[in-house]
């Protein structure tokens, strides 16, 4: 379970998020939807350790995580896939899920692999082609993939159908959901197209000019009329 | 008679293009890690070849036994050069440039160390240790092997098999061993690398060490044809890069191709450029690869391994450059 | 703000103080300085332009020495042979010019002797053809790379100064090969003391108006654009400077400075010889600009001295101390690992580069300049 409290945050003394609170449990997916520039990577970023964070608490599991680096978060289960640079290109997707479970031993890689592999069979056929020759959607797939070797409880996906086609969006979305139905994860998916992410989420965060606006219901979100059509661009 | 001459000019090159491409393996593997090209890893091939040099000459054995001792320590140097001036400075967000400096100050500081070792070890040991070559030792000798009516220098087997078995090695050390993909990972993705938990500073390490030892090997094979002495790392340095950058310096696969090319380029180049009708003299030899970097820069900068073929093909005309 | 102005100054006591002890040390005072201020005058040449291409433009010049020997080759190259034909030199000696080289070179000197106009006038052109030249080569050696990136540009200027030295080395033609050529003496209608009085002013008074020209430069518009974009050139090329055309302008200022500087050099030294401009030399001159402070002439100058000193001082040891290897080698270690820490732990050198812009402008381009979310 992911706490976030009051959280300030930016690049170096820039700031972009000027507090926001919300949690995230296992089994639910939370969207953060709101206009360009409003913080929403940002908030990513520094749930993750990315950012500078100018004040506020960030809690994982009851630990207090607010000061620790990337990467002894990702230890801990929480993952973050970020836009862009979040597969090797140059590696085959055998060999990025191998580093995915760069910390794992032998026997452990190997069932990981299998579980992975079969909640994913898409990139089975890709196993030894370059990632840079997969198409946008295959890469998102290798990223989740490689998120979930690190046996990932909460995932943090920033904006994953960007200049994706519509069917391979639906595509994602749909194994999106299924990492909640199926495994249990709990997701923070950053989204532009926030009428698809609202529709399958549990719950919807609004950012506004890196203030929360919103936190509730996605139905109640997209019902209200003023800021569906002002900042979701939603009639 | 033409026949010999063509021979011995191929035996030539491949001894060359040997020691040039072990070089410049070990110089795209530093441009890699540090996007700056290594202005001392010319250096690194004379530490090489003065550590068998010293030990040969010392205690009067065989040159090949202290080639392991010289790849570690040209490693070795390497290594530490990375500790101490690279990686500190890249932690301050050293530019390009500062990089750079620093790369050319180190290749001074080492270039000029040798210098005051030669000089040293001349008047301690009262002998010369400039311009020499193993066979110039007390005890060494070697019968070139026979092919028909050719001698082969044994160097040419021993180089080719070394050359031929390091880029195996390496190739296999990069796309099966855990530790090896980690190498390639941090080298595209260090953020990425770090995240997952690889160590990227070990992992650089380790590249800048196997880097410089490669560099050590190669220069430890050059007294069996070149006179040796402190300049010569610098002179190897300029061929080096201009291997490199033909190949495609992002590439190690590159390296390979450039280092073949340049030295054929240079040896067969020179070997028809002093002949009729052109009569050029040889002394002329070390502005090929010079000629061919410049070249490269002007055609394909980022190299021959950049190319597209597929794109080429199917774009017939304009290609990415 | 007064004493701001004063630090510079503090600065250069302990170098005078230096200076002055050496001046103790050594046997012969007046040919000490003078020899000290001659070479004080090409290498403030070749500081200030390096620091003008690196320092104000950010322009990796590793190979100004090829700019500097550019310069020297031509004046080696023409200025004998130039005048050899209006001294009545023999026409045998210019047939075979590499055997008979001094010959010509002494001939042509005593011509000078006793034509003062036309002494004075070959200075003037061989300078002018000098700065001719080195922009040239400037030019020449930046175009296959100008556009690439700066660690592909420095690759490029290195090698394009080898071949250069490589070609001078084998074709006689140009400044005989390997024998070097004999350069003749434009001052020789005077001699002794006031002869090397002369020649080292005018020397000193070209390097300080060069001086004063690249502060003008650097105080004009196109100063202010060359720093713009060092700062930020995306921002630069977004207001439609050509970036590209301003650094090879840049560098061809540079390189014919640095021309100029090869060809006193070469009327200082009275011959030229390819390997006298090994990259070597490209080295110190970095060493004096990072050293002094890149990014202001004050600086440049201040470096140039310091290393005049060390060079000096090393000179003078070679003589009090006796060791089994050449001392030179000791000296550039030093050199080399006193640059490496200056880059470490004070990289913007002994005088700091003073921001052109006022305080407030700065500040606010700074924050703007913040990573992209």
């Amino acid at each position: 379970m992911l706490a976030i409290k009051d959280l300030k945050a930016g690049y170096g003394k820039l700031q972009v998020l000027y507090g926001t609170s919300f949690e995230v449990r296992e089994k639910e997916i939370l969207a953060v939807v709101g206009p360009n520039g409003s913080g929403k990577s940002t908030l990513l970023k520094a749930i993750f350790g990315l950012a500078t964070i100018h004040g506020g608490k960030v809690t994982f599991n009851g630990e207090d995580i607010t000061g620790l680096p990337p990467h002894e978060r990702a230890k801990k289960g929480l993952a973050y896939l970020p836009q862009v640079g979040n597969t090797f290109e140059r590696l085959s997707v055998y060999e990025n899920l191998k580093m995915a479970g760069y910390t794992l031993d032998e026997d452990e890689l190997k069932d990981r692999l299998e579980e992975v592999l079969s909640f994913l069979p898409y990139i089975v056929p890709f196993l030894n082609r370059k990632v840079w020759s997969l198409s946008g959607g295959e890469r998102q797939m290798v990223a989740m993939a490689m998120a979930l070797m690190r046996r990932a409880q909460i995932l943090m996906i920033d904006e994953p159908t960007a200049a994706l086609a519509p069917k391979v969006v639906s595509r994602l979305l749909k194994k999106i959901t299924e990492l909640r139905d199926v495994l249990g994860k709990g997701i923070i998916l950053v989204e532009q197209n926030a009428k698809r992410a609202l529709e399958v989420s549990d719950r919807a965060l609004l950012l506004v000019a890196g203030q929360q606006v919103f936190l509730g219901s996605p139905q109640e979100l997209l019902s209200d009329p003023e800021l569906a059509r002002m900042y979701l661009g939603v009639k | 008679m033409k026949t010999m001459l063509t021979f011995e000019v191929f035996l030539d090159s491949l001894i060359f293009s040997n020691l040039i491409t072990l070089m410049a393996i070990g110089l795209t593997l530093t441009y890699l890690t540090l996007k700056i090209p290594n202005f001392a890893h010319g250096d690194m091939a004379t530490v090489g070849a003065y550590v068998v040099l010293t030990i040969s000459r010392t205690f009067s054995l065989n040159p090949y036994l202290s080639f392991p001792l010289a790849f570690l320590t040209a490693g070795a140097l390497s290594l530490l050069s990375y500790l101490l001036v690279y990686r500190p400075l890249s932690r301050r967000n050293a530019n390009i440039v500062v990089l750079m400096v620093a790369s050319i100050a180190l290749e001074i500081i080492i270039r000029s160390s040798l210098h005051v070792y030669a000089d040293i070890m001349s008047s301690v040991q009262k002998t010369y240790y400039r311009g020499l070559t193993y066979y110039a030792i007390k005890g060494f000798k070697e019968e070139p092997l026979r092919l028909g009516p050719h001698k082969v220098p044994v160097v040419t087997l021993t180089s080719t098999l070394t050359a031929i078995g390091i880029t195996v090695a390496l190739y296999l050390f990069l796309t099966r061993t855990k530790f090896g993909i980690a190498m390639r990972a941090s080298i595209e993705n260090p953020n990425l690398a770090s995240t997952l938990g690889i160590n990227v500073n070990k992992v650089y390490a380790a590249s800048w060490f196997i880097a410089g030892g490669l560099a050590g090997l190669s220069g430890a094979f050059l007294p069996f044809r070149i006179p040796t002495s402190p300049e010569l790392g610098w002179e190897l340095l300029l061929k080096t890069f201009a291997a490199s950058t033909l190949g495609g310096l992002e590439s190690i696969f590159g390296a390979v191709i450039g280092g073949y090319a340049i030295g054929f380029a240079e040896i067969m180049g020179i070997s028809m450029l002093s002949s009729p009708p052109f009569n050029l003299s040889t002394s002329y030899r070390p502005a090929i690869p010079i000629v061919v970097l410049i070249a490269t820069l002007l055609i394909v900068p980022k190299g021959l391994t950049s190319i597209d073929v597929g794109k080429l093909v199917r774009r017939r005309g304009k290609s990415e450059g | 703000m007064r004493v701001k102005s004063y630090v510079p100054l503090l600065k250069l006591a302990p170098i005078l103080a230096w200076f002055a002890a050496l001046f103790l040390i050594t046997k012969d005072p007046v040919r000490f300085f003078i020899d000290l201020a001659s070479f004080y005058s090409f290498y403030l040449m070749l500081s200030i332009s390096l620091n003008l291409e690196y320092g104000c433009t950010g322009i990796p010049n590793f190979g100004k020495v090829m700019f500097f020997a550019g310069g020297a080759f031509v004046t080696g190259a023409l200025t004998a042979r130039l005048i050899a034909p209006l001294a009545g030199v023999s026409g045998m000696f210019l047939a075979h010019y590499k055997l008979y080289n001094v010959i010509v070179g002494t001939q042509v000197s005593a011509f000078f002797s006793h034509r003062v106009d036309v002494a004075m006038a070959t200075f003037v052109l061989m300078l002018v053809l000098a700065a001719a030249v080195g922009a040239a080569l400037g030019w020449a050696a930046s175009y296959p790379a100008i556009r690439l990136r700066e660690d592909y540009l420095a690759m490029t200027l290195i090698v394009t100064g080898e071949l250069l030295r490589i070609i001078a080395r084998n074709y006689d033609p140009l400044i005989c090969g390997t024998i070097g050529v004999s350069v003749p003496d434009p001052f020789y209608w005077l001699s002794g003391l006031p002869h090397d009085l002369l020649r080292t002013s005018i020397m000193l008074a070209i390097a300080f108006s060069t001086w004063a020209l690249v502060d003008a430069l650097a105080k004009s518009p196109f100063g202010r654009m060359i720093r713009a974009i060092r700062e930020n050139e995306l921002a630069a090329e977004s207001f439609g400077k050509d970036v590209i055309k301003v650094r090879m302008k840049v560098l061809m200022v540079g390189s014919a400075i640095a021309g100029v500087a090869g060809a006193l050099y070469a009327f200082y030294s009275g011959t030229v010889q390819a390997d006298d401009f090994m990259p070597i030399k490209t080295f110190v001159v970095w060493v004096m600009v990072i050293l002094g402070g890149a990014g202001n002439n004050k600086g440049a100058a201040l470096g140039a001295l310091t290393y005049l000193a060390l060079d000096r001082t090393i000179v003078l040891l070679k003589g009090y101390v006796s060791a089994p290897f050449d001392i030179n080698n000791l000296s550039y270690v030093a050199l080399g690992v006193a640059l490496i820490l200056v880059l470490m732990y004070k990289p913007e050198g002994l005088i700091p580069e003073k921001p052109f812009i006022s305080g407030t402008s700065r500040r606010r381009s700074r924050t703007s300049d913040q990573e992209n979310p």
